[in-house]
């Protein structure tokens, strides 16, 4: 028996083969274009599918694709669905970026990031712990590709490989995780978490090595290193998909194993130890970033804030926090996705990063010193944008169970508006510097609908929370 | 155990010598053909080179003719080994020297086989000039791979072993047509001096045994290990020092940890095609052999744990040997010599299932250092014939065929061990056999040393693809490819990774046992 599903999974891998090919054979520069387009178009119209069809029936799981009564493939369920939305909307936008701004190796680029779309996609809709696995680690690949070749200066080969082993030296954590988990619980799918027994020593071992395996992603504080230096050297578009889309993997792989794996006694002696780095990466990298001159380091590290932000709420609390967390992984995505895309403006137009060098552009780009503002004040997380609603929910939830822990969180966000507000008086409101009489074209029409859709989004989700909290029950973890 | 010679083998045996005979006899005819050329070229040598069709033809037939004949030897094979019982048949020679035919033995052989007929199909389509000797010299290896998986006692399988590694020690001194390289002749005459070492070890380990317990037989060990405690015998000491000798055989062969500093030296010196011949060829073979032959070895508990040192030796060995080298040849024999660590580690455990592994570990690997062998003859250096040997002429090939080097970089992924690829499933079920019997230190430990592996792989990957400042390359320098090999490329590669899904029909698949 075949069900529609089937066929629908079927034909997008050959459909992904095909584009492969396609792109492998074409040596015209608006034919590759457009098959990335279009690629990316197909994944964006069926992610509305699955939006405008989702329906909670099967047990909080919109759509199983089994093979047959033990081979489940995938499931996608809300979480899912919302990662789902948040890598359909970023891939066409670099698509578009690369239109304006690649010159090298076009073909190759596109290829990759086909590749890429491709592997995240599957990535967050498996239903197997080993084959989650298999695709997060083929992800390096292309990621390496992207930092090396269409870096921009010359310590991306350093970053290259700072991520290549950071990424392959968590993995190890994660691999012999994987196998106790296959030899004491005898399953690795997903849903059978919920009904493994696993004795308590277990639990905590299981705990601590998916903590760490993941805390390399996230980033947590002494595995953070690789982060700013590969967001640095990687082209905008590659530190636009790594901070909207691969540091979530860390928060997706942790909601799926390590709460349905450990039992909430277990969770409660793992706790201190979790909060504990939580909170000293989150105040370190907060005071880092004030320091910082290079704008895509600022951003990397104000990154590494929101993240542990998230992460915060996502254990002290299991009933709002879970759900704040989530929401801030969504806003975070918007937010430092449209900030990555702005720094990749400036920088295509002025070959500068560092912020001291810039000033007063509202005068002559004032279009885009209009989005930058936004932007940036939606990373402050003001009220009216999405980063505000997932923020409160978080340290809602912290003010009931961790008080101390919540004046920790809440010291970040002062120092996240220091730098925010200085970045921003320095580049919009300075006077003007020498450097800027050369390249003063403000944002053309296809940058403007760049950065018009992120915006879009991130004051829809501020000020309509509830299309995303309905979606977020704290059900959605048990996929009750 | 001896039954005498029936009817349907000796026909069996008369057409397979009928065969060998006849396509040994074409090949000498067409060799003497070929001097008779080389005698009028070797004036103009260099117009030999550029050209021609003609020789390009006759070596075609030449090495058709040894594939033609190893398929019909095979079939003929495989028509009789379907009468055979699970146990195998035995013949008696005269001098008591005795073979034995048996389903898996048939499909030892065709390992061989196959291997053979890879490696002479890929030297076919990369055109790679060998000398009209060596084609011979292939048919002759069959007989030898025959008689090494059919010996069924030490004499048999010494001999076998002895002609085997003779036709092996006239590749190493092989010298190629095009140019002549003194380094050929030292690493020939070194790898015969150790290779008779190796032998002799082997050769004294089972002079020993037999010397007290007056056995000759393969089966009759392996009875008599089964069903007698070795801690009781009043030989005690010199079992155990007999059994380490022939172990110390097998692994010098093998060139595992402690006895493995001459293989970089040889392979370093032998020629290009040849290396690739000894690092596909070799490991599977004589792993199969061991674990045929030998298996009464693991009857006695300290052999285990002596393997397993022993690999784990040779894992530490060859990946931090491996940082160090600069050049392709030196590098593929460090791999080796590490990869064969993780085999040797396996099968120390001494198991059904981690004979099973390592059997497929060892011939994953060697099918991986295939069709690296078939990717690098693409990467011509600058100077000189073969593929480039010096890990900087590969940088920035990117720029000059970049298909090709994504297939390249896809199979260094797979020697390093990256997740959906082959070369990742074969170290997982290492990793799984080790926590499976409780080694879960020694897990973490597989693991972490093949992420420091990982790091020379990595490496040619970087210089690949970015290497500095690209305006260095220039382009018009390297050599055209053609369309067609890049295509079998990718297919190979294409090949390796749908191997995936079949991997745990591999592993369930008790084939071998």
């Amino acid at each position: 028996m075949v069900s529609i599903e089937f066929v629908l999974f079927v034909c997008f891998i050959a459909f992904f083969f095909f584009v492969c090919v396609l792109i492998g054979s074409s040596t015209n520069y608006n034919n590759i274009l457009i098959v990335g387009l279009v690629f990316s178009g197909v994944v964006l119209v069926l992610v509305g599918l699955f939006v405008y069809f989702y329906d909670k029936v099967q047990g909080g799981c919109y759509l199983y694709l089994r093979l047959n009564d033990n081979l489940r493939v995938i499931c996608i369920d809300d979480l899912s669905l919302l990662l789902l939305f948040l890598t359909s909307l970023i891939f066409p936008l670099c698509f578009l970026y690369n239109l304006l701004y690649v010159k090298f190796a076009f073909k190759y680029y596109t290829f990759l990031l086909i590749v890429l779309e491709f592997l995240i996609f599957f990535c967050f809709i498996v239903d197997n712990l080993l084959i989650f696995y298999f695709l997060f680690e083929a992800l390096l690949f292309p990621m390496f590709l992207l930092i090396g070749l269409w870096g921009s200066r010359g310590r991306k080969i350093h970053a290259a490989f700072q991520f290549f082993f950071f990424t392959i030296a968590s993995s190890i954590l994660l691999l012999i995780g994987i196998s106790l988990i296959y030899y004491k619980g005898g399953s690795l799918y997903f849903d059978d978490f919920k009904y493994m027994w696993l004795d308590e020593r277990t639990q905590l071992v299981v705990g601590i090595l998916f903590f760490f395996g993941f805390a390399a992603k996230i980033p947590v504080f002494p595995l953070h290193i690789w982060l700013p230096e590969a967001h640095v050297e990687a082209p905008t578009v590659g530190s636009v998909i790594l901070a909207a889309l691969l540091l979530k993997f860390g928060f997706y792989g942790m909601v799926r194993i390590i709460f349905l794996v450990c039992d909430s006694n277990v969770l409660l002696i793992l706790r201190p130890i979790f909060l504990t780095f939580c909170c000293i990466s989150l105040v370190y990298s907060a005071a880092c970033a004030v320091r910082q001159i290079d704008l895509k380091k600022i951003i990397a590290y104000s990154s590494v804030v929101h993240m542990n932000v998230a992460l915060l709420g996502f254990f002290v609390s299991f009933q709002g926090g879970l759900v704040g967390a989530t929401y801030l992984m969504i806003s975070h995505g918007l937010i430092s996705g449209a900030m990555f895309f702005c720094v990749g403006l400036l920088y295509e137009r002025f070959h500068i990063r560092n912020f001291m060098y810039f000033g007063g552009l509202v005068q002559y780009m004032p279009l885009f010193s209009v989005f930058f503002f936004i932007i940036m004040f939606s990373n402050m997380s003001l009220p009216g944008t999405c980063n505000f609603i997932g923020e409160i929910l978080v340290f809602i939830s912290l003010f009931c169970n961790g008080f101390f822990v919540m004046l920790l969180g809440l010291m970040s966000v002062v120092l996240v508006a220091v730098f925010c507000l200085a970045v921003l008086s320095r580049i919009i409101f300075y006077q003007i510097t020498g450097l800027l009489y050369s390249n003063l074209i403000d944002l053309t029409f296809v940058e403007c609908l760049l950065l018009f859709v992120l915006i879009f989004y991130i004051v829809l989700f501020g000020l309509m929370p509830n299309l995303l909290l309905g979606l977020l029950d704290v059900g959605f973890v048990f996929r009750i | 155990m001896v039954s005498f010679i029936t009817n349907e083998l000796s026909c069996f045996l008369l057409i397979i010598l009928a065969f060998l005979s006849s396509a040994i006899l074409f090949n000498i005819l067409i060799v003497s053909f070929n001097f008779i050329d080389a005698k009028k070229t070797f004036y103009r040598r260099q117009t030999l080179l550029n050209s021609n069709s003609f020789f390009l033809g006759f070596e075609f037939i030449l090495k058709n003719s040894i594939r033609l004949s190893l398929f019909i030897i095979l079939w003929f094979e495989y028509l009789l080994s379907k009468y055979f019982s699970m146990f195998g048949e035995t013949i008696l020679f005269l001098n008591g020297v005795s073979f034995c035919l048996s389903k898996s033995i048939f499909y030892c052989q065709s390992v061989g086989f196959c291997i053979i007929s890879l490696f002479l199909i890929a030297v076919c389509i990369l055109h790679i000039k060998i000398r009209a000797e060596e084609v011979v010299l292939f048919n002759l290896l069959l007989i030898f791979i025959c008689a090494l998986f059919c010996s069924n006692d030490f004499l048999g399988f010494m001999l076998a072993l002895e002609g085997l590694s003779f036709i092996l020690y006239i590749f190493a001194s092989t010298i190629n047509v095009m140019e002549e390289k003194r380094s050929v002749k030292q690493a020939g005459a070194k790898y015969l001096v150790l290779g008779l070492f190796s032998s002799s070890l082997l050769l004294f380990g089972l002079s020993l045994l037999y010397a007290i317990t007056g056995l000759i037989n393969f089966t009759d060990y392996y009875i008599y290990f089964k069903y007698i405690d070795i801690n009781l015998e009043p030989f005690k000491g010199v079992f155990f020092i007999s059994f380490l000798f022939i172990i110390f055989g097998f692994l010098f062969k093998l060139s595992v940890a402690p006895f493995h500093l001459w293989l970089v030296d040889i392979y370093r010196g032998i020629e290009d095609h040849i290396t690739f011949f000894f690092a596909i060829f070799t490991k599977p073979i004589i792993i199969l052999v061991f674990l045929f032959k030998f298996s009464f070895l693991f009857f006695v508990g300290f052999i285990s744990s002596v393997l397993f040192f022993v690999g784990c030796c040779s894992i530490i060995f060859g990946t931090f040997g491996a940082i160090v080298q600069y050049d392709m040849k030196g590098l593929i024999a460090y791999s080796s010599i590490s990869n064969i660590g993780y085999v040797i580690a396996t099968i120390s455990l001494a198991n059904l299932q981690s004979f099973n592994v390592g059997l497929i570990y060892v011939l994953i690997y060697s099918l991986l250092i295939f069709v690296l062998f078939f990717i690098l003859y693409h990467f011509r250096s600058l100077s000189g014939v073969g593929f480039a040997q010096n890990l900087y002429d590969y940088k920035n090939y990117f720029l000059v065929s970049s298909s090709l080097v994504f297939n390249f970089s896809i199979l260094l992924f797979s020697l390093m061990g990256l997740p959906p690829l082959i070369g990742f499933f074969i170290k997982f079920y290492v990793l799984l056999n080790l926590i499976s019997q409780n080694f879960i230190f020694f897990a973490l430990f597989f693991v972490v040393l093949s992420v420091i592996g990982s790091f020379y792989y990595i490496r040619i990957i970087k210089d690949l693809f970015f290497y500095g400042n690209f305006i260095e390359v220039e382009i018009t320098a390297y050599p055209k490819l053609s369309r067609i090999n890049i295509v079998l490329c990718f297919f190979l590669n294409g090949l390796l990774i749908f191997m995936v899904f079949f991997s745990d029909m591999l592993l369930t698949n008790c084939w071998l046992f």
